[in-house]
């Protein structure tokens, strides 16, 4: 367990290590929601397809619920005065980089195994506290535990406020220290809490909480959203808490304890907490998957080349050199959107035509049209150009970053310089689409009355788009009616 | 003057937000391609029998059926009843944003947008015309559209709890409880049709359906204690949520001309679409198409 911590350094770097683990975990989710079959011609009978839907579904809402989550953390780093930072290292990692936790930093298609693995890292303390490194929640009690509404073996939270008061008393205790930190998510979120509490105890909230909330992203039922028009966060199920003083934050950690572990959460709300609702795709997959055929052939860990902080020996390096071409759009797609993040937490000057710009016309859209569509296609591509060794043969989405992500430092050079990336983006999907069809003899790919192959198109679709949003970044938004 | 004023269900299978506009079988929005149906084509129909309509089963409580029809039309100021009856279509349209891309918060432009007349009991074509985005480049794909070609094409308002959606679609009210009751009916009715259905796919599918209706009623319960501002769920929230100003002077071509229009004259289409079923994947759509005839008007050479 963690000391407790008592400066803004110690309650800004727990923060950072939290925004970090979120944005890690989001991405293996979502690397692992997007080998899973999703059509009806790759062999699924239609009663299994519609089952491996539902857990895209559910896959994709707790994916969408970490992204809420280090929204949390960054708005919680920025109410004290901490730099946003999306730094994070690339994957695979060794076993024990966040130590006791146990959370192993890998990209693994959506098997049985990988929903496991997933499970436990949701998994409330109590559940993993017998465990051995790397072993799987015992799904009895796993079970036993997301039925507890039914079995009312607990006591009832009837509202927030209560559930707040239970958390503190219940599960908050002062923690012991060990050299990395914390034995979980549950635990670092639970220091970070304490921590707030005795800051604001020890200077005063007015001290503490020195960020101005107009530089956080927050939306949803809770309050007016004021980056963007995206008034509709919460239809999502995203829920961003702005931070200003004492009680937002304890009420944002204890969302996110909520979501994920179920920690203090409502009995009606468990079955939607992450925690039961990967123990209900196991179960799923146990009784309805046990041929494993709900995933389609991802290589674990592609990447498109080696970086430094890698475990080089676990990577898969792609070698077919049309997918790695795909593999650097997702890439560079992925950054830009880190980038205009960025931005919006920061604190430069920008109009708010330029934010709701940032936020509907290029944040949103670079994230749904093209970071997910991106690594979609890419669990359709050949990972080799050779014949591959194993049974593993498509690529996938590496989540690759250079370096750390860093705010462009010259604010009047900033939407040049994205417009660069968007250019460049434009410039590799031409180069991508402008010989031929690669992938028309892949299986299923020649669809009837349609001369390109299906992975073709959907590229073309996004090139489309993308050089739209480039025409309209350099015309400054030459955009229909849009209320604004 | 030729004035046609139809309404009815329209159908139309597409993605919802956070997927991407070309997914085809939905995963993160509240709209799905379920067991045994069909990839989504994201066209609207207007007609039921169009490829690519499929039409759900609601048990008792029943739901949308897919038609639009002329409810009423007159000629030159008088009733002219041998038009009620026809059928409106849009061929192959779509009603497109691209995710903001394209267009912001959701003012669709629908796109490509070819208006048909077609007789009530046959196949047979009575108008039909085109709308061009660029009458200069008529095969011009809409991401090369300039804001004013867009602007011509898009909605302008939404308007929610809107009693005008009620009254067309037979709500009982527009307000928010009325709106969580019908879906919390429509859900009764799929568990009791799920009781009786055998064939496992269509159980699977309709599992799914009572699962997504189950999500309106969990938001509902949610925030029973913030008063007046209590959240909807937008898989309620949209059956009475309206989206008008649509109102294009169509351009282009006219393919078929049984009505003696005038061809060189604009014909001038309005509409509101709403009362949007995520369930039925069904909305309303109601509206005036206002046709110059020939004998009114000299044709222009």
């Amino acid at each position: 367990m963690h000391q407790p911590i008592s400066t803004r350094a110690e309650l800004i770097d727990a923060l950072r290590v939290a925004a970090e683990l979120e944005h890690q975990l989001m991405a293996q989710y979502l690397f692992a929601v997007y080998s899973l079959k999703r059509y009806t011609y790759e062999g699924l009978d239609p009663v299994l397809l519609e089952r491996v839907r539902r857990w895209s579904s559910s896959i994709t809402l707790i994916a969408r619920q970490e992204m809420e989550h280090l929204g949390l953390a960054m708005n919680l780093l920025s109410s004290i005065g901490g730099t946003p930072s999306f730094t994070r290292p690339n994957m695979p990692q060794k076993a024990d980089y966040y130590g006791q936790a146990g959370i192993r930093l890998e990209l693994t298609r959506g098997d049985l195994d990988t929903i496991k693995r997933f499970q436990r890292f949701e998994a409330p303390d109590e559940l993993v506290a017998d465990l051995k490194p790397g072993e799987p929640v015992d799904q009895k009690k796993a079970l036993h535990w997301c039925e507890r509404e039914k079995k009312k073996t607990r006591k009832v939270a009837a509202s927030r406020a209560e559930m707040m008061e239970r958390l503190e008393a219940s599960r908050l205790e002062a923690a012991p220290v060990t050299s990395f930190g914390w034995s979980s998510v549950q635990e670092l979120y639970q220091t970070i809490y304490k921590g707030f509490e005795a800051l604001a105890d020890e200077m005063g909230e007015q001290k503490l909480f020195v960020g101005r909330p107009s530089v956080q992203i927050f939306g949803g039922p809770g309050g007016r959203q004021p980056v963007g028009s995206m008034d509709d966060l919460n239809q999502y199920g995203v829920d961003l808490i702005g931070v200003t003083n004492l009680a937002s934050a304890k009420q944002a950690i204890t969302m996110i304890l909520e979501q994920g572990e179920g920690i203090a959460a409502k009995p009606s709300y468990l079955p939607w907490t992450h925690f039961c609702l990967y123990t209900g795709i196991r179960a799923d997959m146990e009784e309805f998957d046990r041929k494993g055929l709900a995933a389609r052939p991802v290589v674990r860990n592609p990447m498109t080349r080696l970086y430094p902080d890698v475990e080089q020996d676990e990577v898969t390096l792609l070698t077919n050199p049309v997918t790695i071409e795909v593999a650097k759009l997702f890439n560079g797609s992925y950054e830009l959107m880190l980038l205009m993040l960025l931005y919006l937490y920061s604190d430069n000057v920008k109009s708010q035509e330029q934010v709701n710009g940032m936020m509907d016309g290029a944040f949103f859209p670079l994230m749904t049209m093209f970071v997910r569509p991106l690594a979609e296609v890419l669990t359709e591509m050949p990972a080799f150009n050779e014949k591959p060794k194993g049974r593993l043969t498509n690529a996938g989405a590496g989540f690759e970053l250079n370096g750390d992500v860093l705010l462009v430092p010259t604010i009047d050079a900033t939407w040049d310089l994205f417009q660069e990336r968007i250019d460049v983006l434009v410039a590799g999907f031409d180069a991508l689409l402008r010989d031929g069809d690669p992938w028309i003899g892949l299986p299923h790919q020649k669809e009837d009355g349609e001369k390109k192959s299906r992975i073709w198109r959907r590229l073309e679709y996004m090139r489309s788009n993308m050089q739209r949003l480039a025409f309209d970044w350099r015309a400054h938004w030459n955009i229909g009616y849009s209320s604004q | 003057m030729l004035i046609l004023n139809f309404e009815g269900y329209f159908q139309m299978r597409m993605a919802t937000d956070p997927d991407p506009t070309d997914e085809r079988r939905g995963v993160s929005g509240y709209t799905f391609a379920l067991a045994g149906e069909p990839d989504l084509d994201a066209k609207i129909h207007l007609q039921p029998d169009e490829d690519g309509v499929w039409e759900r089963k609601f048990g008792r409580g029943g739901g949308p059926r897919v038609g639009v029809t002329v409810r009423s039309a007159t000629r030159n100021g008088a009733a002219a009843p041998e038009l009620a009856g026809t059928r409106i279509a849009f061929v192959d349209a779509q009603i497109l944003e691209h995710n903001g891309i394209l267009v912001r918060n959701d003012y669709f432009i629908i796109h490509p947008f070819r208006v048909r007349l077609l007789r009530a009991d046959d196949e047979t074509i009575l108008l039909e015309r085109v709308d061009w985005l660029n009458p200069d480049d008529p095969a011009m794909p809409e991401n090369d559209a300039t804001a004013t070609m867009l602007t011509r094409r898009q909605a302008k308002k939404f308007t929610g709890n809107s009693q005008a959606v009620a009254d067309a679609t037979g709500l009982e009210s527009p307000a928010n409880v009325a709106l969580i009751a019908n879906r919390l009916e429509r859900r009764r009715s799929l568990q009791e049709l799920l009781k009786t259905t055998k064939d496992p796919v269509e159980i699977a599918a309709l599992e799914s359906r009572i699962e997504q209706l189950a999500i309106v009623e969990r938001w509902w319960e949610l925030s029973a204690n913030v008063g007046q501002n209590r959240v909807i769920n937008r898989r309620a929230a949209q059956l009475a949520l309206q989206l008008d100003g649509w109102n294009v002077d169509m351009n282009g071509a006219v393919a078929v001309n049984a009505l003696q229009a005038a061809t060189n004259y604009p014909w001038n289409i309005s509409f509101w679409m709403g009362g949007w079923d995520g369930d039925a994947l069904c909305g309303y759509i109601k509206g005036t198409w206002t046709i110059p005839l020939a004998e009114n008007v000299k044709e222009r050479r």
